[in-house]
């Protein structure tokens, strides 16, 4: 549990007695002193300003509050200080609820939680674009006004702090609308500004909340804001991305000492250089960390005013190590340069230039355009290369301990006297001296013999091998055995060199003949370079030779003779260190275990510079050895996740083209199944139709059926669109359909209406209609009946494979003949309606003259009139009757045709699926298929053509039914009309005939 | 002199006069609405195409977004097409007219007090069911008044998720009328919100959005945890990453869009709860602001899948949405359902300017 609490180191004498209510929190643990903290590091030290803070690294990472006042707020800041705190504030609640908050970590966006057991009333407005902030800020001013709070710096905080966010939404840092919530406790008011922000740095307030004139807008508006109000509180919510700024005013200010000023609390807000030492310690791996670390570039963005951060990372690659020697190089080169460019002059081309002087050329083939604009980097910006310098360090501490010395070891066998004398003075400055001064003799080769500016330089380092080589035989060494990139500062052009060494100590070990066969040929190609080089260099060389051999002639005299002794003892003696650290017993650093290693070469040597120069060439050798090492498994690591980043995505894909494909495959059998159910299903409502004749070819068929099927599973997708065109059919069918009822119903209407003034010749019209109704029927029969024998003649086609064709079509053409058969009686059914009606009409006329002419007899008597019209009305009465058994006949004549169009329309569908399986049994020939195909889609087509044409006729003829009925109407009624009139008349003569008498 | 000083006098009192000028109330009413099928990005109901045969073609379902060169090629062939309204066309007229002079009020006061109408119309429909209102009605209603993406944006987000499109045009039409309530009256703002609505999952559509990831989308929606069963591992990654990718994606590729560039790391939290136990940072209630709460609150509620609208099928939805459900506590803070509550409730004339959250 103890280690749960938040440790705070109180520095203060005395604390008033409020804070020290706070700080009695079962969550906080307080000491008095750095004893007590018994190697803890306190999260939080309570500190007065006079008292400065010893070095200790336990208070590396702590915030810093101080419960008085401060001379240098900003300097205050800078140095982990977070808090500035009146003690008169905490005598208020808020107060106390703001310390705590602080203390405890636990701020909430929310107000009205945040303040829960104090706040009276809350609320809440949105400052949604910078804009309208005024309208906004009005509104919490007049509701402090109304709470009785002190409002006279309100508005100018609301505004300072909105524009505060302002600037930093210009910057992308953050952006509206802000949550504003205000409310009031019993002793004073808050506001608290909940603002959306990206990644937050304490520079960024720091910037703010400077007490300084600039002709920067952004600096001073927090500091505005800070003495506008008593006590001005900021938290950072990390994970949430949100900054909470809330201004506190009480309402009795004069319970605040005057000269205590301002109240600042900074929470959880760290600045960049402190974030990234806190990323440090937070993270273990080393490793880890190097790739994360990062470089800041201060930059004012064009047009803004905040100062921001951009993150800028260091890929560290394998060349790390080389880089920065080679900035080194270039720096003393550039030290002795003349005219040289400054630094912040320097491109990217200068650096090439540089690096084609360095001696060692093969480590310059191995850099990367990279790492030559890292190298470019280091020289702009000083913090570039001193990250560089922390990166590798960073990877060197993280070496293994044994490996390194293991790696020492290894090098000082292969050490040889020459080498020794070579460390020994390989000063940077002396090599590069060497080079300039070959350099200046080289111009003049250049000149007389016009070379080029490349060659010139590997001209150099071949010269300077030479000269190795000529050293070698002075001393009459015998072997050498040096590795690649070994000490790489030594003067020599190692490419060659090593190429030469190579050879030679492979002979002597026999190393695998493989490896053998190509570094051999690989030397033999270089050697002939060098040869080549040889004959053009002469005189250069000559001069580098008698240059080197005077500085060596000296130190090798020192040296001869007594050095295999010497190596002898530095390795027993470092052997035994290894023992010592493999067994545990040494637990040194990497620095410790170097500065050992010179002491024993210092011993070893018996001269302390040399022992020094020597030491430090071997374990530099080593150590940059080992980080590239490391930085390659880093780099290669990396690669490998990115590999796999990318196989994963291609097996994502593939899973789902997996997945579709299996969807696909259901749907499709789910289809046929459907389909072969469909197919039961209309077979057996078919059987039911077709005469029981069928029945044993039906029999016959279902065993053929199961091929069929097969067949439909393959076409299944075409059947699906069939059906839709089915549907499609049917409908306008049924519309049809409807449509000849309707004009049936009001043919009937009309023939209602004239059946009261019924006639013979109507009567006989009637009997004619009704005899062609019986000759519709018989037509119908007939079509049954090939219907039938078209059903027939599939089955008999589907048994028998090579005449289907042939059926199907003959079907097809058959199918549309009884289509058009049955259309056509349709239409002869409808001319003759229309005959009938023009009958009724020509009877409603007869009617009309009739009445005229009885008009005229007006005045004359005549007693057989109502006789006439009960015979009539006795004949209306027939008609009728008639009328509706004419009626239930045409009803069943339709639903007839209705069945026979559904079993046309069934065997379509049936020829049209055989008709396509079978298209795709003989996939050999697949034109006539086709092309039947097509016929039949033509035919089809004709069909509903066809079919359209008339149900438009059928409209037509309707709407001419319509005119037709209405002037049947206005006939009937001017027919009552004259009965009416003549009933009066007759009325008239009635009384005349009685005043007569 | 006295003549001067007559001129004077009455040139005081002109300026007087005109300081007492009187500001009338903005009234809103509803006009007679007009449907036309060619502004409209949203079908208000089935749009059919009658085949000379009487046949009809059913084109659009209520609700769908209407593809404009799909519906071109019926037009050009000078085919006529009918629509079946399924909206409340008085209701519909007014939200209309007030979210048409809500966009257009430049005064911040005059935006307050059109807030106050706009909060009444959607509590007579969407809280007190006075009115039979559905989801088309709101869908509707707001994308007339914000909608704007581009033929090329429409195509990029169509594509690939045809439901979730359908679905994003009531959650977005549903953000921008709580924003409303809750006091966001920025109409660009509104806008931001509702065009962002639509890229909630942009990045989960990327390729083609797989009916595991919407079915993973539909669980985590209702019990937040079991979304992973039919997942494959390349997919739960794909799944875990889609909120900070799809921020990404819309910020990439959406930026005309969006006038706030800022607003686009709302889509981050989307599916965060306020338990913390949501993805991918899993915040607090304590950590999410009014605007996101409203966002995981309604992103939340609506299931994922190609929804059926009807007719008056959405009466007290707000009030539905706000009292009961699946995971509301993970969902919904204490301070935006009394915020909500209280606008719809406790109708009164001080509400336009506090919006009290004290005793949440």
């Amino acid at each position: 549990m103890e280690q749960d609490k938040i440790l705070i180191l109180n520095l203060f004498e005395k604390l008033s007695q409020e804070i020290e209510e706070v700080l009695s929190l079962d969550i906080l643990e307080v000491v008095q002193s750095i004893d007590e903290l018994d190697n803890r590091a306190p999260l939080y030290i309570l500190k007065p300003e006079s008292l400065s803070l010893e070095e200790n690294a336990l208070f590396e990472d702590s915030r810093i509050l101080s419960f008085q006042n401060i001379g240098q707020t900003q300097e205050f800041f800078n140095n982990q200080g977070d808090v500035i705190f009146n003690p008169d504030f905490a005598k208020s609640d808020i107060g106390k609820v703001i310390l705590e908050r602080f203390f405890t970590k636990s701020a909430v966006v929310q107000m009205e939680s945040a303040y829960e057991q104090i706040l009276q009333k809350s609320f809440s407005t949105k400052f949604s674009n910078p804009l309208t902030v005024g309208y906004y800020s009005d509104i919490v001013t007049k509701f402090a006004h109304s709470e009785k709070a002190d409002v006279s710096g309100l508005r100018t905080f609301l505004s300072a702090g909105s524009s505060f966010f302002s600037f930093l939404a210009k910057e992308d840092l953050g952006w509206f609308p802000l949550d504003v919530d205000y409310g009031v406790t019993e002793d004073a008011l808050v506001v608290q500004i909940t603002a959306p922000v990206s990644k937050m740095y304490k520079d960024y307030i720091l910037q703010s909340l400077q007490d300084k004139e600039s002709s920067n807008a952004y600096v001073g508006l927090l500091n505005i804001c800070s003495k506008q109000t008593h006590a001005l509180d900021l938290h950072y919510l990390e994970k949430s991305n949100k900054l909470l700024f809330t201004g506190v005013w009480l309402k009795d200010e004069s319970s605040l000492s005057k000269d205590f000023f301002p109240s600042v609390l900074i929470n959880q807000l760290y600045t960049y250089e402190e974030h990234k030492e806190l990323r440090k310690n937070n993270i273990t791996s080393k490793i880890k960390l190097s790739q994360e670390e990062v470089e800041v570039t201060y930059e004012n963005i064009p047009g803004s005013i905040v100062e921001t951060f951009e993150e800028e990372g260091i890929e560290e690659t394998r060349n790390l190590p080389n880089i920065k020697k080679l900035v080194q190089f270039i720096k003393k080169y550039r030290e002795n340069e003349e005219d040289a460019p400054l630094d912040e002059d320097l491109n990217i081309r200068d650096i090439a230039k540089y690096l084609r002087k360095f001696p060692d050329q093969s480590v310059i083939t191995q850099l990367e355009q990279n790492d030559r604009e890292l190298i470019l980097k280091c020289f702009k910006s000083e913090t570039m290369a001193e990250e560089v310098e922390e990166t590798i360090n960073t990877v060197k501490g993280g070496l293994d301990k044994e490996e390194f010395l293991q790696t020492v070891l290894d090098n000082l066998t292969e050490l040889e006297v020459d080498d020794v004398v070579t460390l020994s003075n390989s000063d940077e400055e002396t090599e590069v001296q060497n080079i300039k001064s070959l350099e200046d003799e080289e111009d003049e080769v250049q000149n007389v013999k016009g070379l080029e500016d490349e060659e010139e330089f590997s001209k150099k380092v071949s010269g300077g091998e030479e000269e190795k080589d000529d050293f070698k035989t002075i001393i009459g060494s015998t072997e050498k055995k040096k590795e690649k990139d070994l000490f790489v500062k030594s003067l020599g052009g190692e490419e060659e060199e090593k190429g030469v060494l190579k050879f030679k100590n492979l002979n002597s070990q026999g190393a695998p003949k493989s490896k053998k066969n190509q570094q051999e040929e690989i030397l033999n190609i270089k050697t002939e370079k060098t040869e080549q080089e040889d004959v053009e260099l002469g005189n250069v060389r000559e001069e580098m030779r008698a240059r080197n051999k005077r500085k060596h002639d000296q130190e090798e005299l020192i040296l001869s003779g007594e050095w295999e002794e010497k190596k002898r003892k530095i390795t027993e003696k470092l052997n035994a260190n290894l023992e010592k650290m493999r067994n545990g017993e040494e637990t040194s650093s990497i620095e410790e275990i170097e500065e050992e290693l010179k002491q024993v070469f210092k011993e070893g040597l018996g001269s302390e510079e040399l022992g020094e120069a020597v030491a430090r060439g071997i374990a530099d050798n080593s150590s940059d050895r080992l980080i590239a090492e490391k930085l390659d498994s880093v780099q290669r690591t990396k690669e490998k996740l990115e590999k796999e980043r990318s196989l994963q995505a291609v097996a994502m894909r593939d899973e789902q083209i997996l997945r579709m494909k299996k969807v696909l495959d259901t749907i499709k059998e789910e289809n046929s199944s459907l389909k072969t159910k469909l197919y039961e299903e209309s077979q057996t409502s078919e059987n039911d139709n077709i005469t029981s004749a069928n029945s044993e070819e039906t029999k016959e068929f279902k065993l053929l059926k199961g091929s069929v099927d097969l067949l439909k599973k393959e076409i299944s997708i075409r059947d699906i669109a069939f059906d839709k065109l089915k549907e499609s059919q049917s409908v306008a069918l049924e519309n049809k359909d409807k449509k000849i009822e309707q004009l049936e119903q009001r043919i009937n209407t009309v023939l209602d209406s004239k059946s009261k003034d019924g006639d013979n010749d109507l009567a006989v019209e009637m009997k004619k209609v009704s005899n062609e109704n019986r000759l519709l029927q018989s037509q119908i029969e007939v079509k049954d009946r090939t219907i039938d024998n078209m059903n027939r003649r599939i089955e008999m086609g589907k048994q028998d494979g090579n005449h289907k064709e042939n059926v199907e079509l003959e079907r097809v053409k058959e199918q549309n003949r009884a289509a058009l058969e049955a259309m056509q009686a349709f239409k002869v059914e409808k001319a003759n309606l229309e005959v009938k009606l023009r009958a009724a009409l020509r009877e409603i006329k007869q009617k009309e003259t009739e009445a005229t002419i009885l008009k005229d007899k007006d005045s004359k008597p005549s007693a057989d009139h109502s006789m006439e019209l009960k015979d009539k009305d006795k004949e209306i009465q027939t008609l009728k009757i008639e009328n509706g058994k004419i009626s239930d006949q045409t009803k069943a004549i339709t639903i007839r045709c209705k069945q026979l169009e559904q079993k046309m329309k069934f065997l379509n569908a049936q020829v049209e699926s055989a008709n396509k399986g079978r298209g795709k049994m003989s996939s050999g020939g697949k034109s006539p298929s086709s092309g039947r195909e097509a016929k039949l889609a033509l035919k089809l087509k004709q069909l509903e053509t066809s079919r359209e044409k008339m149900s438009m006729d059928t409209q037509r003829l309707s709407s001419q039914l319509d005119s037709k009925k209405k002037e049947a109407v206005g006939l009937t009624t001017e027919n009552n009309l004259l009965k009416n009139k003549m009933a009066e008349l007759e009325q008239k003569l009635n009384k005349i005939e009685r005043k007569a008498s | 002199m006295s003549k001067n000083q007559s001129e004077n006098a009455s040139f005081l009192l002109e300026d007087e006069e005109e300081s007492v000028e009187f500001r009338e109330p903005i009234s809103i009413e509803s006009k007679p609405l007009v449907l036309n099928i060619m502004e409209m990005h949203f079908s208000v109901g089935q749009i059919f195409w009658t085949m000379t045969s009487g046949k009809r073609i059913n084109l659009f379902n209520s609700g769908d977004w209407i593809q404009k060169s799909y519906l071109n090629k019926f037009l050009k062939a000078n085919k006529t097409l009918e629509i079946e309204p399924q909206i409340n066309e008085h209701y519909c007229s007014l939200g209309l007219e007030l979210f048409k002079s809500f966009v257009e009020a430049e005064e911040e006061s005059d935006k307050a007090e059109i807030r106050e109408g706009l909060i009444e119309w959607l509590a007579k429909g969407y809280w007190n069911a006075e009115e039979e209102v559905g989801m088309l009605d709101l869908a509707f209603v707001c994308a007339q008044t914000f909608y704007s993406f581009s033929e090329e944006e429409e195509d990029l987000l169509f594509e690939s998720s045809t439901e979730l499109f359908k679905r994003s045009s009531v959650i977005g039409s549903m953000l921008v009328c709580l924003g409303v309530v809750v006091g966001y009256l920025d109409t660009n703002l509104l806008r931001d919100l509702y065009h962002i609505s639509f890229l909630f999952d942009c990045s989960l559509d990327e390729v083609t959005l797989s009916t595991n990831l919407i079915s993973a989308l539909e669980n985590e929606r209702n019990n937040g945890s079991e979304w992973e069963e039919a997942l494959s591992e390349s997919e739960k990654e794909t799944f875990l990453n889609h909120s900070k990718n799809s921020a990404s994606r819309a910020s990439s590729l959406f930026s005309k869009r969006i006038s706030n560039p800022g607003l686009v790391h709302f889509i981050e939290v989307h599916h965060e709860k306020i338990n913390g136990k949501g993805f991918p940072l899993g915040l607090r209630e304590g950590e999410i602001s009014d605007i996101e709460g409203l966002i995981i609150f309604v992103n939340n509620r609506l299931p994922f899948r190609d929804l059926n609208f009807e007719r008056g099928d959405a009466s007290s939805l707000f009030k539905n949405l706000m009292e009961r459900g699946a995971q509301l506590e993970t969902v919904l803070t204490k301070r935006l359902k009394k915020i909500i509550t209280n606008e719809f409730e406790n109708r009164d004339s001080d509400h336009a300017k506090y919006l009290e959250i004290s005793g949440v």
